[in-house]
C-alpha cells in the first residue's frame, strides 16, 4: 500500500514539474529580453493617451505615429505616407494603405481622427503639443487645421503622445489600447514588466523574433549582471556606471548616440529664497560641469552651458553673452557677499535679510547620476555657506505640484520632437502647465509666440537661440550636461540600432541567434 | 573568573578605542569625507588613499571614520532607549501584576507577532527618512525583549523573602521597585543590551541600505554600501572596506556582551 502511495506521489511530482516547465516558457519561438530602469521602461498603463505612457509604448514597439524622427531628428513618413501643406493652417495627410490595428481593424483617416479626439480629451499635454482647431476624415486622407499657423506640425506629430491606436474599442484594463506596432502586449504589470508577441500582420514585415520580454531592474548592478549572465539580451539606457563594466567585456557590444537628454536644475519661483538671481547664479558657478560629464558619465555626456546639445542646428551657445562660463566657487562666494549674503550668527550658513539660506533639493531616487549631481551640489554649496537638504523620491510630480521644494535636479529630453518649440512651449512659457518652476519672462513668451508663427528655418533658429540666451541667463532652469543614450547588448543580437530619440527601441528588425 | 575579567577588559578597551575614533577621528582626517574630488574618482587603495576612493573621489577610509559616529551612536541610542523603557515597564508590570501586566504582555505579543525587520521597515517607511525616525522604528522593534525579560525576572522574585521583609518593614511600592527589584533585574538585562548593540548596528545599516536611514550627506556605513553596490565590479573596495568596518564593530560589541555575561554570571537567567 505504502509503495503504491509513494509511486502515485512521485508521479504527481513529476507531472507537476512538467506542468511548471511548460508554464515557464509561454510560447515557442525566439524570445528577446531587455532590461532598463524605471525611468526608461516604466509605464503606468498601456494607454497612449495616459500621462507619458505613450512614450514608453513607443519604446516597447507597440505604438507608432504618423511620422517618426530619424537619427538627425528629421521627421520621416511612418503611418502617414505623405503630406501636403495646403496653407499656413491646413495640412493634408495620406494614411498608408493596408495598415491594421492589432485587433484587425483597418487604419484610416476616420480612425486616426477618433484616436486624436480621445487623446485630446484625456491628456491636457496634447493641446500644448499641437493645437488642432478641426479635423476632417475622407477615406485615407486626413485634413488637419491648426488654430494658429504652426510650422512644426510634422515634428509635433512625432511626439509619441500622438501615437495611433484604435479608439473605437474600450481599452482593456490590463493590455490597454490596440496599436499598429510590430509587437502586441500579452501581459503587463505596471512599472514592472511587459510580455509581448510578434504582430503577425505588421505592415512593415513580420518581426524576426516571436516574443519580447521587457523588465524593469532598478538596481544598476543587478541590471549589469542580468546582461552578463544572459538573463537579458540588452540593457536600454545603460546607467553611466555600467559603461566601465562593459567597456571591454567579451561577447557584449556597447553603442551610444548623442541624445537631447539633459540634466538640469530647476528653481521653484514660488519659493522666496531662490527668486534671487544672484543666488541662482552663484549655484550655477559651483557646478563643475566638465568633471561631472567626464567622471560621473564616464565621458558619455558633454558639459553644457546652453539649453540644447550643440549637435542640433539651434544648439550652440556661440555668440551668447553668458554670465556663467565655468566652475568658479570663489567667484560664487564673492557674488553672494556682494549681494548681501552674510553669516551673521557664525553657524557656517549664510543669511539674507535674517533668513538662513537652507534649500530643499529633490531628485529621482532611481537616477544615480542625478543623485550624484545632488551630492556634488550639496558639498560644493556647503563650501560657500549654502545649506542643502536632499530628498530623493520615485515620482517628483506631487512634490513639484505642491511647491514643496526649492530646487530640483531633473532629467528631460530637450527636443523630443526635433523642434526647439517643444521645450520652449512646455518649460519656458509662463502659462504652460509643464513650466514646473513657474518661470515667467515676457520677452521669452513673446519670442515663443514669434517662433510659433515663423516658417523660415533660419529665422526659427535665430529666434530659438535668443530664447535660449535669455533662459540661460535668467537661470531659473540651469542646464548641466547633455548625455548620450547608451545601450549594451549581447553579440547574439542583430538588427538593433540605437536611435538617439529613445522612442523606437524595439523594432521588427531585431533578431537573436539561438 | 580571571579569564572572564580579561575578556571584559579587552572588549571595553576596544570599545573605548572605537568611541575615540568615532568622536575625535573626524577632526584629524587627511581628506574631507564629503567633498567630491572628481580627479581622484574610483582609485584603488594607494599610499594617498589607504582604502581607495569612491565614485565622487572621496577617500573611503575618511568616510568610514566620519560615518562611525552615526552608526555607533545611533545604535547606542536605540539600545539605551529600549533598555530604559523596557526595563521600567517590565518591572512595573511584573511587580504590580493584574490588569496592567495582562495589557503589557498582550501589547508586546502584538509587536512580536511581526517579523522584526519588516516592522522596522514599515515604521520607518511611514515616518519618513531621517536618523531620528529610524532610531524610533528600531526602538519599536527592540523594546519588547526588554519588557518581557524584566517582567519575568520580576515575577520570579516578587515573593522572595527579602521583598517580603521590605514590605513588612513598611517600604512603599516605588521604593521596593527601585531599591530591591531593579538592582536584581538590571544585570541580565544589561547583558542582553550589550549583545543587542551589534544587531542594532546591523539593522540600522539595513535600514540605511534600503534608503530609510540617514539623511544626505552621510557616510553611514549601510547607506554607503547601498550606493557602492553599483560599483561592485569596478571598485569593490568601497563596499568591502565598509563591510569590514561593520563586521569589526559588531564583533567587538558581541565580545563585550559575552564577557559581560560571564563576568556577571547571569548565564542561568538569560
Amino acid at each position: 500500500m505504502k509503495k503504491i502511495l509513494a509511486l502515485v506521489l512521485a508521479m504527481m511530482l513529476a507531472l507537476g514539474c512538467v506542468a511548471f516547465a511548460e508554464g515557464a516558457s509561454p510560447a515557442g519561438g525566439k524570445t528577446f529580453t531587455a532590461g532598463a530602469t524605471t525611468g526608461f521602461f516604466g509605464a503606468e498603463s498601456l494607454d497612449v493617451a495616459a500621462g507619458w505612457d505613450g512614450w514608453i509604448m513607443s519604446i516597447y514597439g507597440i505604438s507608432e505615429n504618423l511620422f517618426r524622427l530619424d537619427e538627425n531628428y528629421v521627421p520621416q513618413p511612418w503611418i502617414a505616407e505623405s503630406y501636403e501643406n495646403v496653407d499656413e493652417l491646413t495640412w493634408k495627410f495620406t494614411i498608408r494603405e493596408g495598415v491594421t490595428f492589432s485587433n484587425g481593424n483597418p487604419v484610416d483617416a476616420a480612425a486616426v481622427k477618433a484616436c486624436f479626439e480621445r487623446t485630446y480629451q484625456i491628456n491636457d499635454r496634447a493641446a500644448s503639443t499641437l493645437d488642432i482647431a478641426s479635423m476632417e476624415a475622407d477615406g485615407q486622407v486626413l485634413t488637419l487645421v491648426t488654430a494658429t499657423p504652426n510650422p512644426t506640425v510634422i515634428n509635433d506629430l512625432c511626439d509619441p503622445l500622438m501615437g495611433i491606436y484604435d479608439a473605437s474599442q474600450e481599452p482593456d484594463p490590463e493590455l490597454g489600447v490596440a496599436c499598429t506596432g510590430p509587437f502586441i502586449a500579452t501581459a503587463f504589470t505596471a512599472m514592472t514588466e511587459v510580455s509581448m508577441v510578434a504582430n503577425e500582420n505588421y505592415w512593415g514585415g513580420r518581426p524576426l523574433v516571436d516574443n519580447v520580454e521587457l523588465k524593469i531592474i532598478d538596481d544598476n548592478e543587478a541590471l549589469n549582471m542580468a546582461l552578463q549572465n544572459g538573463e537579458i539580451d540588452l540593457i536600454a539606457q545603460l546607467p553611466a556606471a555600467g559603461t566601465a563594466v562593459f567597456a571591454d567585456a567579451e561577447g557584449i557590444v556597447m553603442d551610444a548616440k548623442t541624445s537631447t537628454r539633459a540634466n538640469f536644475l530647476c528653481y521653484d519661483q514660488n519659493r522666496p529664497l531662490v527668486q534671487d538671481q544672484a543666488l541662482r547664479d552663484a549655484i550655477g558657478m559651483c557646478i563643475d560641469r566638465e568633471a561631472f560629464a567626464e567622471v560621473v558619465y564616464n565621458g558619455y555626456a558633454t558639459a553644457s552651458y546652453g539649453v540644447y546639445p550643440a549637435s542640433l542646428p539651434y544648439g550652440s551657445t556661440d555668440g551668447f553673452e553668458l554670465k556663467v562660463t565655468g566652475y568658479d566657487p570663489e567667484g560664487a562666494a564673492a557674488l553672494l557677499a556682494e549681494n548681501g549674503y552674510e553669516d551673521t550668527d557664525g553657524d557656517g550658513i549664510l543669511e539674507k535679510d535674517g533668513q538662513a539660506v537652507s534649500l530643499k533639493l529633490i531628485t529621482y531616487s532611481y537616477n544615480n547620476q542625478c543623485i550624484q549631481l545632488a551630492d556634488m551640489l550639496q558639498a560644493e554649496l556647503a563650501g560657500i555657506g549654502v545649506d542643502v537638504q536632499i530628498e530623493t523620491m520615485d515620482v517628483l510630480d506631487d512634490t513639484v505640484a505642491a511647491d514643496d521644494f526649492d530646487f530640483a535636479v531633473m532629467n528631460y529630453a530637450m527636443a523630443p520632437t526635433g523642434s526647439a518649440q517643444y521645450l520652449i512651449s512646455m518649460l519656458f512659457e509662463s502659462a504652460s502647465s509643464g513650466n514646473v518652476a513657474h518661470y515667467s519672462n515676457e520677452k521669452v513668451d513673446e519670442l515663443s509666440n514669434q517662433l510659433k508663427a515663423t516658417f523660415d528655418e533660419d529665422e526659427r533658429i535665430a529666434i530659438a537661440k535668443s530664447v535660449c540666451e535669455q533662459v540661460v541667463n535668467d537661470r531659473v532652469y540651469d542646464f548641466v550636461c547633455h548625455q548620450q543614450l547608451i545601450c549594451a547588448y549581447s553579440d547574439k543580437v542583430t538588427g538593433f540600432v540605437v536611435n538617439p530619440t529613445e522612442y523606437y527601441l524595439i523594432t521588427n528588425t531585431i533578431d537573436i541567434a539561438e | 573568573m580571571k579569564r572572564n575579567k580579561a575578556g571584559l577588559v579587552i572588549s571595553l578597551t576596544l570599545i573605548a578605542l572605537l568611541a575615540l575614533v568615532a568622536i575625535i577621528g573626524p577632526n584629524y582626517l587627511p581628506h574631507q569625507p564629503f567633498k567630491p574630488d572628481m580627479r581622484t574618482a574610483l582609485q584603488p587603495p594607494s599610499h594617498e588613499h589607504l582604502l581607495g576612493t569612491d565614485n565622487l573621489g572621496r577617500c573611503v577610509a575618511c568616510r568610514i571614520v566620519a560615518g562611525a559616529s552615526t552608526s555607533l551612536f545611533a545604535a547606542l541610542a536605540v539600545v539605551a532607549i529600549v533598555f530604559a523603557i523596557g526595563t521600567v515597564l517590565g518591572i512595573t508590570a511584573g511587580y504590580i501584576g493584574g490588569v496592567m501586566d495582562h495589557v503589557l504582555m498582550r501589547v508586546t505579543l502584538i509587536f512580536q507577532a511581526f517579523p522584526s525587520f519588516i516592522l522596522a521597515v514599515a515604521v520607518a517607511g511611514i515616518l519618513g527618512n531621517g536618523m531620528g525616525n529610524s532610531i524610533l522604528s528600531l526602538c519599536a522593534v527592540y523594546w519588547t525583549t526588554y519588557a518581557r525579560l524584566a517582567r519575568s525576572l520580576t515575577v520570579s522574585m516578587r515573593n522572595a523573602p527579602y521583598i517580603k521583609a521590605a514590605k513588612v518593614c513598611g517600604a512603599g511600592k516605588l521604593s521596593i521597585l527601585f531599591k530591591y527589584v531593579l538592582p536584581n533585574v538590571v544585570a541580565p538585562v544589561l547583558v542582553t543590551a550589550a549583545l543587542d548593540v551589534g544587531s542594532v548596528i546591523l539593522s540600522m545599516a539595513g535600514l540605511s541600505f534600503l534608503g530609510l536611514g540617514a539623511v544626505r550627506p552621510t557616510a553611514e556605513w549601510g547607506a554607503v554600501m547601498s550606493e557602492a553596490k553599483d560599483y561592485l565590479q569596478k571598485a569593490p573596495w568601497i563596499i568591502v572596506f565598509n563591510g569590514i568596518a561593520l563586521f569589526l564593530v559588531v564583533t567587538v560589541f558581541n565580545l563585550l556582551g559575552d564577557s559581560l555575561r560571564d563576568a556577571l554570571d547571569t548565564k542561568g537567567e538569560i
